[in-house]
C-alpha cells in the first residue's frame, strides 16, 4: 500500500493560467488571468480583449510556444522564444485562492499550433472539463460549454 | 456585399473581412483596413483579431504622437 505522507501534490504547471471572472454574459465579459508564471495580474474587458490577452501572457511566459508567427498591421512581432522552465513568480497557493465572482476557469495551454490555441479547461466550481483547439473553442467553453454547473 | 464578407467599424476605422474558408474549426481570409487600404491574409480566428488589435494600436500610436 502507498504511504499517502510520502504522496507530493503536483504542482501548478507554469502552463496552466486562471482566468476569473467579474462578469460573464454575453454583452458584459469581464476579469483578469493570472497564473504562477504570470508576473503581474493581467484585467480583460470584453472576449477579444480575453485571447488577446491569454495570448501575450503565453508569449511572456514561453511554454507552448506558438509555431507560427502571427500576422500584424503594425511592426511584425518578433519570434517568441521557447522557455523550457519559465520563471514562477507566484506560489500554487497564491493561485488556488485566486476566484472570481462569475466563475474561475483554470486554463491548461498545451500546444499552439496552426495559429491558433489547444488545450483544457476545466471549471474550477463544478470540477467540469473540456478540451479546445481553436479560440473559439475555448471561447464556446468559456461562454457555454461549461456554464451550466458553474456559477453565473 | 457577400455573406461571408462583414464590414467591421472599430476605434473610428473600417475593415472588410472576407472569410474564405473554415478548416480546423477557425476561419481562415483577408482583412482590407480601408483607411490605410493595407490587406492581410489571416489563417485563423486568432490572427484576424490579433490584425484587429494591431491596426487600433497603431491609430492609438499615431495619436499620440499627434
Amino acid at each position: 500500500m502507498m504511504d499517502m505522507s510520502d504522496t507530493k501534490q503536483a504542482k501548478l504547471p507554469a502552463n496552466s493560467i486562471r482566468i476569473c471572472f467579474r462578469e460573464r454574459r454575453p454583452e458584459c465579459f469581464q476579469g483578469w488571468i493570472c497564473g504562477v508564471a504570470c508576473k503581474d495580474v493581467v484585467e480583460f474587458y470584453d472576449a477579444a480583449d480575453l485571447i488577446i490577452k491569454i495570448d501575450s501572457v503565453y508569449n511572456r511566459i514561453g511554454h507552448p510556444q506558438p509555431h507560427q508567427i502571427l500576422r500584424s498591421f503594425g511592426e511584425t512581432d518578433e519570434p517568441c522564444a521557447y522557455c523550457g522552465q519559465p520563471e514562477r513568480y507566484h506560489t500554487d497557493e497564491e493561485i488556488k485562492a485566486m476566484h472570481g465572482e462569475e466563475g474561475t476557469f483554470e486554463m491548461l495551454m498545451l500546444t499552439r499550433h496552426s495559429a491558433e490555441w489547444q488545450g483544457m479547461l476545466t471549471c474550477m466550481e463544478s470540477g467540469k472539463r473540456g478540451k479546445f483547439a481553436t479560440t473559439l473553442e475555448c471561447i464556446r467553453l468559456l461562454n457555454e460549454g461549461l456554464r451550466s454547473d458553474c456559477h453565473g | 456585399m457577400d455573406k461571408k464578407t462583414r464590414k467591421v467599424e472599430l476605434y473610428g476605422q473600417t475593415f472588410i473581412i472576407d472569410i474564405k474558408g473554415s478548416h480546423n474549426n477557425t476561419w481562415q481570409g483577408t482583412i482590407l483596413w480601408v483607411q490605410k487600404q493595407k490587406k492581410e491574409s489571416f489563417r485563423s480566428t486568432l490572427e484576424l483579431i490579433r490584425l484587429l488589435d494591431s491596426a487600433v494600436e497603431t491609430v492609438k500610436e499615431e495619436e499620440q504622437k499627434n
